[in-house]
């Protein structure tokens, strides 16, 4: 009985003895692998996200050169635009009439925020009107004004100009749109049509 | 009874492949244990510092991606030890020429979706 039990004694000695020898090593490599594995991981990470964050980078900041190019070909025709309207405004003469009776004053003083003046004849019906007025740029829009002493009380207005240069046959038309109508004579929406002839 | 040296190195000598393996067995523990930091890199990776540059560069000019303002980082070090999440340090900066000072900063790993992205947080000045 005493031999066997110190047997049994001796081999599970010899599994313990054992599992202290192993664990030592075993859980040393699992520890290594775990640490190297993270390492090497923790690298790869920051060089991937530098990569990422230079690629979004690079894409943004060509993205704002595109933008900022935009821009200044924007400004470029713009700039290009103003030259050609002050050129086109240069050229008008200082008073021009028109082949229906408008005398127009100045009108190429407006692009330098100057007023033009006009005059002309109205018919309605049996009876002629006197018309004299301003025009001039305000914000984006080129506006006419009758004048309030100089004007026959019954056809006063004031609203919008459309003008339209024609280099081929050399005329240049004017439109006054009526937008508000403070005779009564006036209608909301007439349109006067003025052609100069620049030859 | 009376321990001699000569007792001790017979115990030594008895027992060295299990104090061998005892030693490796904290040395393992260890290492598991700082292999969840391992994962935030290191202050002084090249790759973290390059975007450091941008961050701050981008913090001073308050545009997006801004550059070249930081011409150079110096005296990286460590400020505690790092932790599965996040590692503190601190580092010289050089500004157009002109020394900042330091800048403390945090290295922190987010994983938005599948990919990993290193955050540098330099709101701890």
């Amino acid at each position: 009985m005493l031999t066997k039990y110190n047997g049994l004694s001796q081999s599970k000695f010899r599994y313990v003895s054992a599992f202290l020898l192993i664990a030592g090593p075993a859980v040393f490599m699992a520890g290594a692998l775990s640490f190297g594995y993270n390492k090497i991981s923790g690298i790869r990470i920051a060089q991937s996200e530098w990569s990422r964050y230079k690629k979004e980078r690079n894409s943004y900041l060509d993205a704002e050169k595109a933008r900022l190019n935009a821009d200044m070909y924007k400004e470029a025709l713009e700039q290009n635009k103003l030259q050609e309207a002050t050129k086109y405004f240069a050229e008008m003469p200082a008073v021009m009439n028109s082949l229906n009776g408008m005398t127009l004053v100045n009108f190429g003083k407006v692009i330098n925020g100057e007023t033009a003046q006009y005059s002309y004849k109205l018919t309605i019906g049996q009876q002629t009107y006197n018309v004299q007025g301003g025009i001039r740029i305000q914000g984006n829009d080129m506006i006419y004004e009758d004048d309030y002493s100089k004007t026959s009380p019954e056809v006063m207005s004031s609203g919008e100009v459309r003008h339209e240069k024609n280099a081929q046959d050399g005329t240049f038309v004017l439109q006054l749109i009526t937008t508000k109508n403070s005779g009564n004579l006036s209608k909301l929406g007439d349109v006067r049509l003025f052609t100069f002839s620049l030859k | 009874m009376n321990i001699q040296p000569h007792d001790i190195k017979r115990l030594i000598s008895s027992y060295k492949y299990y104090i061998f393996s005892l030693l490796l067995f904290i040395g393992g523990v260890k290492l598991l244990s700082l292999s969840g930091a391992a994962k935030i890199p290191e202050c002084s990776n090249p790759n973290v510092l390059e975007k450091l540059k941008y961050v701050i560069s981008s913090n001073l000019s308050g545009e997006k991606f801004s550059g070249n303002k930081v011409t150079s980082i110096f005296d990286i070090s460590e400020i505690d030890a790092a932790t599965s999440s996040a590692r503190s340090c601190r580092a010289g900066v050089t500004i157009e020429g002109s020394e900042l000072g330091n800048v403390n900063y945090m290295i922190s790993i987010s994983a938005p979706g599948s990919k990993e992205i290193v955050n540098i947080d330099t709101s701890l000045d």
